[in-house]
């Protein structure tokens, strides 16, 4: 019973994304009906996927964005905790402006910074470079906060202890500090990969050629508003089919963070 | 035999700011720099390939705080900031409570109830906007309403804050899943012998055990609230060309991207995207004061 | 014990991926690197001269441009020694272009770009932008300022020169649902303004004070505004210097001329029906369903149409606003334009591509494709338009409409652009809630578009 109030939680809340599924597999014209209309009246419709599959090159689209969110999250991983390292269990004089910079850093707002952004990468000659589609997600202020908090409630005992045994501080950071902590690094993964691949100006601003392109873009191809597109369906379709890899990412690690395997991700 | 212990003494100073390097490399080159650049390029007159023309002093501020229609986008913020952190903080939290018992399908409402968090806003708003569209969208035929959800201005942002409700429960949800799992059974049991019970419980053990995790979510949330313009920006301005209807969905990054990528008039754009940020910084020094008495970290 | 040991496994095989990732990332920006170069190389490198073609199409549209591109390399191209790499860029093409030209990256531009009329002053300001009627003026051109109806040589002229190549432009129609006017008793689309209030309250369905079916969606905006304000009288210009095009625009001259608040009366009579839908959600999909009998929109969306709806619609022309107007609707839409970053041969290959896209045949295509207006003159000759003029009436008209109107009839070059639409889309809706009366908004539309111009040029003047 109480299993099945869940599931019927679950469903109401992911209603949107079983419209989305089924509007993909509806022709133009039960799609345009106003009569309401949930499932499609027939099985095995897939013109609209033949439409991104034949006019957009959609499978290359997403292999970009795969290499830009994987790799970008796995440098940002790093680059977090070891900031989030060092704000955690080291006192120094400074210590509290800095932390005070990652944390306003949040709220400048990206949207605005892109084009100052172009300028820079523009300089450092990465337009059209995966390393160009890349190096601003690398840094992100959140993360430090997230993996701080969640570093401080990590005995500082423990890292005494192991300085005892002889341990650097690195090593500490390495063979210790970073295994325990598996559940915040998955989340941090998670939501910098998910961030990263359903961006959509920053790459398609720093990259101008086919073979470039993300998977995010794939949608908007096929929904321009002036003049002729492919459909409602169509665009239904391209969202599902770029929703795979996102969603299969988050399935695969979401067990590591509420596996209960360790506690606490963000510990209590 | 000195210059060793002299060597580790510096490289014992060093040692945190090593660590931040890589970090504070990139946060300046890619936020503050441009930002900087941002800021002092308000307090000057520019044209419309950002090429400084004269000093201004505060004139662009002043013309900024006289645009009625941004004054509206500041209140639109705000109304959006106090609607959708509290309520999907809430929202994910008793989601969190209800999954917090593993059971056997765990891993399947677990799933269903963080799923919103793994769509890009432009996905999002396109599902919305056929959900909410008067003729072909679910919703009217659902209610049997014909109302244009997201062109008539007393629904407007009602509309986008809903969405954007949705789109961040699943994030609020799965980070304090982990929190709550993250408790200590002990403590729950122990607290539960001594008869707490219910809300009880829940004020006087779970909130305070999940705080460090609320306390972030609240910055997150806030952060981004008062940051965004994504909803308005892909459902509105394609149909009134601002934050319309009647200014009802501009909020403040809106206006700045509608003045300056959109109207190049980076002068408007420099002015409101500083006093925007002026505003979050409030907003998040007020949660800040919050993490000084109430969050509790042991 | 042995929890402790997984633990550090896990550890360091978190590390271990990590380690083998960034190796992983810095090896994958090393092959994109190279990518980028290799088509740098390519466009470079002996024999074949590579031509970068920006575009913002979608649909049947995109579709029909690909096949003349491939036509072209396979044919034309491959005796020259050209190549066309056509590449997708949303709208933000131009400002694309704009940042490529400021940070000086000539790697990275395109040499042909898809950019709306109305941005021509914009890109003329770009020092690599070419000034495409030197080209025509060159002995043996094969594409001159003659090869393209009047009215669009004229929507690609700025101070005096045609400096760009009409390619993608439409014209404003009334769409209307045939069994629905033949249902009414019509006989023919209504032809002015005031025969259109008669029409939206015959076609107007109320189901007790909710409707049904609206007579007309359209929603005024800076496009259909300017046009019903530049088809009045012989001609009219909706700003200063003609428009924006003899000169930079100033300043709006539709309040002082009349044409503003002549068309605003009209539109009142309209919304007093009832049966006007003034906001457009989704226009052509409601349009479809039968959810209005009429709509004003741009001939662009006629493909659309025919997918949704075929052989159910037909096309008129815009309504006038007075009977005696002969002015006529105002091309709109993009042109052409070609960069030439330091590299003549390259912009000569550019030229040749451009040409070959504007041939008839090629106008064929596209336009029957899209519903955009074949720019070539020579096109209408051919024997497969004139059979598919005769089968899809609805794309003569189109047609039609731009010949008959005044050549002067054109949309302003209004230098804010989108502030200006903005503007008036704002102003135009709190009219039509009935907040503003008519005075009152010719006043605020003239006040503020003025101020946006004014503002524009102290800073850019």
């Amino acid at each position: 019973m109480y299993q099945i109030v869940c599931i019927v939680t679950g469903i109401v809340l992911i209603l949107p994304i079983i419209y989305a599924i089924n509007i993909s597999f509806m022709p133009q014209d039960e799609i345009l009906t106003t009569k309401l209309h949930f499932f499609p009246s027939q099985l095995g419709y897939l013109e609209n996927y033949k439409v991104v599959f034949m006019h957009t090159r959609i499978l290359r689209f997403m292999w970009n964005s795969l290499v830009m969110a994987g790799v970008s999250s796995i440098v940002r991983v790093i680059i977090a905790s070891l900031a989030a390292f060092s704000f955690s269990f080291f006192e120094y004089r400074g210590k509290n402006v800095l932390f005070a910079l990652v944390v306003g850093s949040m709220i400048i707002p990206a949207d605005v910074l892109v084009v100052q952004n172009y300028f820079t990468t523009a300089e450092l000659g990465l337009i059209n470079t995966y390393l160009g589609m890349m190096v601003v997600f690398f840094i992100s202020g959140i993360n430090i906060f997230v993996m701080r908090q969640n570093f401080l409630s990590y005995s500082v005992t423990l890292k005494e202890a192991s300085q005892v045994d002889g341990c650097t501080n690195f090593k500490f950071y390495r063979k210790i500090l970073m295994p325990s902590n598996i559940p915040v690094i998955t989340t941090v993964f998670i939501s910098s990969f998910v961030g990263t691949w359903n961006t959509y100006l920053w790459p398609l601003l720093v990259t101008n050629t086919d073979a470039m392109r993300t998977a995010q873009v794939a949608v908007t191809m096929l929904n321009n508003n002036e003049g002729s597109n492919y459909g409602v369906g169509a665009v239904m379709a391209a969202a599902v089919v770029i929703l795979v890899p996102s969603v299969a990412v988050f399935l695969i690690f979401q067990r590591k963070i509420v596996g209960g395997v360790m506690a606490g991700a963000v510990k209590g | 035999m000195k210059g060793k212990t002299f060597g580790k003494k510096l490289f014992q100073t060093v040692e945190p700011y090593l660590y931040l390097i890589p970090a504070f490399l990139l946060l300046i080159m890619f936020a503050y720099y441009p930002f900087a650049k941002n800021t002092v390029m308000s307090f000057f007159t520019v044209n419309k390939f950002r090429e400084i023309r004269e000093f201004a002093g505060i004139t662009n501020y002043l013309k900024v705080l006289g645009d009625e229609k941004f004054i509206q986008s500041i209140g639109n913020t705000l109304v959006f900031v106090v609607t959708t952190v509290p309520v999907s903080i809430v929202v994910g939290f008793g989601l969190a409570l209800l999954a917090r018992k593993r059971t056997k399908s765990s891993s399947v409402y677990e799933a269903m109830y963080s799923m919103s968090m793994a769509i890009s806003v432009s996905v999002v708003a396109m599902i919305f906007q056929l959900a909410f569209n008067p003729s072909m969208g679910i919703v009217n035929k659902i209610f049997g309403t014909n109302i244009s959800w997201l062109t008539d201005p007393k629904t407007a942002l009602g509309a986008i804050i809903f969405i954007q409700i949705w789109a961040n429960v699943g994030y609020n949800f799965i980070f304090l899943l982990s929190g709550l799992r993250g408790m200590s059974e002990d403590v729950l049991e122990s607290a539960k012998i001594d008869g707490a019970t219910g809300i009880h419980l829940l004020g006087k053990i779970i909130i305070p055990m999940v705080s460090p995790t609320l306390l972030f979510l609240l910055m997150k949330d806030i952060a981004y609230a008062m940051t965004t313009s994504s909803f308005t920006l892909i459902l509105t301005y394609p149909v009134f060309h601002n934050g319309g209807p009647n200014g009802t969905t501009e909020t403040i990054m809106s206006y700045v991207y509608g003045k300056g990528i959109v109207g190049t008039n980076y002068n408007a754009a420099f002015a409101a995207t500083t006093i925007g940020f002026i505003l979050a910084a409030v907003m998040m020094a007020l949660s800040l004061v919050l993490e000084k008495r109430k969050v509790n970290y042991d | 014990m042995k929890k402790l040991l997984a633990l550090l496994l896990c550890g360091a095989m978190v590390l271990g991926t990590t380690a083998c990732g960034g190796a992983g990332g810095t090896q994958s920006g090393g092959t994109a690197e190279q990518e980028g170069k290799d088509s740098g190389t390519q466009q470079a490198s002996g024999d074949t001269q590579e031509v970068v073609f920006w575009h913002s199409f979608s649909g049947a549209t995109e579709a029909a441009l690909t096949s003349i591109i491939n036509e072209y390399n396979e044919g034309r191209g491959k005796e020259k020694g050209i190549h066309v790499e056509l590449v997708y860029q949303g709208y933000e093409g131009t400002d694309k272009v704009m940042l490529a030209y400021q940070t000086k990256d000539y790697e990275n531009a395109p040499d042909i770009n898809v950019g709306l009329t109305s941005t021509i002053p914009a890109v003329m300001d770009m020092g690599w932008t070419v000034n495409i009627e030197e080209f025509m003026n060159e002995e043996g051109s094969e594409v001159t300022k003659d090869t393209f109806y009047e009215p669009l040589q004229q929507a690609c002229t700025y101070e005096g020169q045609m400096v760009a190549v009409p390619f993608s432009n439409s014209i404003p129609l009334l769409y209307y649902n045939k069994e629905m006017l033949e249902e009414a008793g019509f006989t023919k689309a209504p032809e002015t303004m005031d025969e259109l209030v008669d029409y939206v309250k015959a076609l107007t369905v109320k189901e007790g004070d909710e409707v049904s079916r609206y007579g007309l969606n359209m929603q005024v905006k800076r496009y259909q505004l300017v046009e019903f304000c530049v088809s009045q009288g012989e001609v009219s210009f909706f700003g200063d210097n003609q428009g924006g095009r003899e000169a930079p625009m100033t300043k709006i001259v539709a309040g002082d001329d009349g044409t503003l608040k002549t068309f605003l009366e009209k539109l009142q009579a309209l919304l007093d029906t009832g049966g006007y839908k003034y906001v457009e959600d989704n226009i052509n999909e409601e349009f479809a369903q039968g959810l209005s009998a009429m709509v004003i929109m741009s001939s662009s969306r006629m493909g659309t149409l025919d997918e949704l709806m075929p052989g159910k619609y037909m096309t008129a022309y815009l309504p006038k606003v007075n009977a005696g107007d002969a002015g006529g609707a105002a091309v709109g839409g993009s042109c052409l334009n070609i960069f030439n970053r330091d590299d003549d041969e390259r912009a000569k290959a550019a030229w040749d591509v451009v040409q070959y896209c504007v041939s008839p045949e090629s106008q064929y295509t596209f336009s029957t494709a899209s519903g955009y207006i074949p720019v070539n003159v020579g096109c209408e000759e051919l024997d497969e338009m004139k059979a598919y003029y005769d089968e899809n009436p609805q794309y003569k008209v189109a047609l039609e409409q731009m010949k008959a109107a005044n050549p002067l009839s054109q949309e302003p070059l209004d230098l804010t652009y989108n502030e200006i639409n903005g503007i008036i889309t704002e102003i135009m809706l709190e009219f039509c809630q009935g907040n503003s009366s008519v005075d009152e908004t010719v006043n605020k539309i003239v006040e503020q578009c003025n101020a946006a111009l004014d503002e524009y040029h102290s800073v850019n003047g």
